[in-house]
């Protein structure tokens, strides 16, 4: 006799995109007023395609991932907006639904390895638990399942190792054992949250070919998020930069990184050291920090650190636009290598703008 | 006043098992030591494990470094990196080995003389926040320094306090009264710095600085460190796993694997040609992400690192490290003799230091001759 079988079956509907947000805001009512994390966010993720969600820490990021999810304290929270995901409807769908999908439809790495496994339960019972759940297999099919499941994420040795805790692995191991955790019931959606941060260069490198690798053999969307660039590039199809819970940013990697539009974006890769690089080499820096959530500035919220800053980026936000290449939008009234944008910074350079001195 | 640790082994006895007497990165690598400002020789630290067994974080690290000049450390986590800056602050004591600041050994000083060091070597860690006590207030927490020994009168102090909170960039009267909790991240590295700069030391140990930091925030620490140590004449020693950070703030930089040299040589040589075959491998692991910030392109990643990608990537275990070279488990080039032997350090360019027996982009004579205890020659020797 089989076990019952929970999961919410969901239709993919080919003619739309997997994932669908529109116009998504989570607030937090806090002590010090409502923190705008999330603020007007859309965006839409076809099947089989990786999306990489970059910002600072403080610019919703994670936030963002976790109400696509539904993963969101029950009190004190407002969000509103619509976040599709096939045929349902996240943003209203009941708990009981939800539980249907998470885990079996969408799934989640979280940054932090170590601690997202439980530390008293064997790892083996962890990877079945949702197989046995989700997908009702007995203990012993869950068991073989579980064993390759590990051997496709690199573990050696996977049938002794099912009998380990999380404690006997290393970080880098832990997290492979995650993403096997997150992949068993074959999702269609996975987000990555921060999924290398704490790694080591040459395991989180083949963290992110191990993601690249299961995505295409499952042909799964995936979204990661980071706060590296360099995270980035080569692994997703198109990315979104986030500034102070907006999308500032969104274009199609290449595109991205050879032609950016938005001031904070082309700041954000300037910044980073490289290796190409002389040795003391002066690196650019971004004057004053992000806003305060809770008491955001009026007009564009990255004017009082952009170095092409006009008066009417103090008093007027600017809307998402689209560039001159397809699916390339970004939200700034002077976008960079546009001749305003030049003549904006000559400007700001003359009147001893602190955020223009030293632009080349 | 009587010695608070017990040193498991005193220095130069002989090694235990497992030891060769050829064991040991060398010393080849270290330069006049009349210059050196520190010299570190055979340095050993050694940690008690369960069963009687030890975990070997740094075992045999030699290095030096010239007053102005900033040495950098790069290695993957569990490498002993760490380690190694806090032993070279006897925090703790090594094991066995000698640290020399301004020519004095320092493992043999009392804790009473190695206090009245510590004023000229000064450390910055890697959370910025759990350093700072959270319940002083920045004025606490800077001029503590200067209350401890006692500096000028009251006045004096906050002067000092307000000079070296306004070079990085903060203004003491707003910041004084209030908490750490109160600040950012990168904000509480500054006041870390800050601190550290009220003794007006001659060497500052930068333990990880910028790896908590956004990228923005790390641009503004690591330039706010190249102006202190131009302005203060700082010899610095900067421990990192990011080697584009090591980069920009070294002139020398040396690469440890499991407790072990592998490579020393000038910034720009290492990166240009590294001749470790651990060392490539960190740099591939790092390129494919530097590539990408470079506006001309962004290619798909490499699969392999031209064929020769690393075998494993665990750490091997630092309790019974792998006998010879300890980087052979994962070494695409490992043959027998590199679990026999264990390489030294020998020099193979103008100030480049290697440890193995089949480093990169050496001629094929040289990898021979390196391998004439009967090994066979290895198969990339016709490599340019």
């Amino acid at each position: 006799m089989s076990r019952k079988r929970h999961i919410r079956e969901i239709d993919d509907l080919d003619d739309r995109p997997l994932l669908e947000v529109e116009g998504l805001k989570t607030y937090f009512k806090t002590a010090h007023g409502i923190v705008k994390s999330v603020d007007g966010v859309s965006f839409d993720l076809e099947r089989g395609r990786t999306l990489a969600i970059v910002g600072e820490s403080g610019s919703g990021k994670t936030v963002l991932s976790r109400s696509i999810m539904g993963l969101l304290p029950p009190s004190n929270v407002i969000r509103e907006g619509r976040v599709r995901f096939g045929d349902v409807e996240l943003s209203s769908a009941p708990p009981s639904e939800l539980r249907g999908l998470w885990g079996a439809q969408i799934s989640m790495v979280f940054q932090d390895p170590m601690t997202s496994l439980n530390p008293v339960v064997r790892i083996g019972r962890q990877i079945t638990e949702s197989l046995r759940y989700h997908l009702g297999m007995s203990r012993q099919d869950a068991n073989e399942t579980a064993v390759t499941l590990l051997r496709s994420v690199g573990i050696p040795e996977p049938e002794s190792r099912m009998r380990w805790y999380p404690h006997q692995f290393s970080g880098g191991m832990c997290q492979r054992i995650v993403i096997a955790c997150a992949i068993a019931c074959g999702p269609k959606l996975l987000l990555a949250d921060e999924p290398t941060t704490g790694l080591d260069v040459t395991v989180s490198s083949q963290i992110l070919d191990l993601l690249n690798r299961l995505q295409q053999e499952r042909f799964m969307s995936v979204i990661i998020v980071t706060h590296d660039l360099g995270v980035v590039t080569g692994r997703s199809d198109e990315v979104i930069v986030m500034y102070a819970g907006q999308v500032v940013e969104r274009a199609p990697t290449t595109t991205l990184f050879r032609d950016m539009r938005m001031p904070y974006t082309e700041a954000l890769l300037k910044s980073a050291p490289r290796l190409s690089n002389e040795s003391h080499t002066r690196l650019h820096t971004i004057p004053g920090s992000p806003p305060n959530p809770a008491d955001l500035p009026p007009g564009c919220r990255f004017a009082p650190r952009c170095p092409y800053v006009q008066p009417k980026c103090r008093e007027a936000e600017p809307p998402l636009v689209l560039a001159d290449s397809p699916r390339h939008w970004y939200a700034c009234w002077y976008p960079v290598g546009s001749p305003e944008s030049a003549r904006a910074l000559q400007e700001n350079q003359a009147a001893g703008v602190p955020a223009a001195v030293g632009v080349v | 006043m009587p010695e608070p640790f017990k040193r498991t082994r005193p220095p130069g006895f002989p090694r235990p098992w497992g030891w060769s007497e050829l064991a040991g990165s060398g010393t080849a690598h270290l330069r006049d030591p009349q210059e050196a400002l520190i010299r570190v020789e055979n340095l050993l630290v050694e940690f008690p494990a369960p069963r009687g067994k030890k975990v070997h974080a740094v075992s045999d690290v030699s290095l030096d470094v010239y007053p102005g000049e900033t040495l950098g450390i790069v290695g993957e986590s569990g490498c002993g990196k760490s380690t190694t800056g806090r032993a070279i602050l006897q925090l703790p004591k090594p094991t066995g080995g000698t640290v020399l600041f301004e020519g004095v050994d320092l493992t043999k000083l009392t804790s009473e003389q190695m206090r009245q060091v510590r004023t000229k070597l000064q450390v910055i860690f890697q959370d910025p926040i759990s350093s700072l006590y959270p319940r002083r207030t920045v004025a606490e927490l800077v001029l503590e320094p200067l209350a401890i020994w006692d500096v000028g009168s009251m006045e004096d102090r906050v002067e000092r306090a307000r000079l070296m909170l306004s070079e990085v960039n903060m203004d003491y009267d707003a910041v004084s009264w209030r908490r750490p909790y109160e600040f950012s991240i990168g904000q509480c590295q500054r006041i870390s710095i800050a601190r550290a700069l009220m003794l007006n030391p001659r060497v500052l140990i930068c333990d990880e600085p910028v790896s908590a930091l956004d990228v923005s925030v790390q641009a503004q620490i690591l330039n706010l460190l190249e102006d202190m140590k131009r302005r203060y004449g700082l010899t610095m020693i900067f421990i990192s796993h990011d080697l584009a950070v090591v980069k920009n703030v070294s002139d020398r930089v040396l690469v440890m694997f499991l407790g072990k040299v592998c490579e020393v040589a000038g910034a720009e040589t290492l990166y240009a040609a590294p001749a470790h075959p651990y060392t490539r491998a960190l740099l591939m692991a790092s390129v494919i992400s530097s590539r990408a910030l470079s506006r001309a392109g962004a290619g798909p990643a490499p699969a392999t690192l031209d064929g020769a990608e690393e075998r494993q990537t665990e750490m091997p275990s630092s309790v019974t490290p792998p006998s010879g070279c300890r980087y052979r488990t994962r070494c695409p080039r490992a043959q027998e003799i590199c679990a026999v032997q264990e390489p030294v350090m020998r020099e193979i360019g103008a100030d480049h230091f290697v440890a193995c027996h089949f480093p990169l982009g050496a001629p094929a004579s040289t990898a021979a001759v390196a391998a004439t205890n009967g090994s066979a020659g290895h198969p990339d020797s016709s490599e340019p």
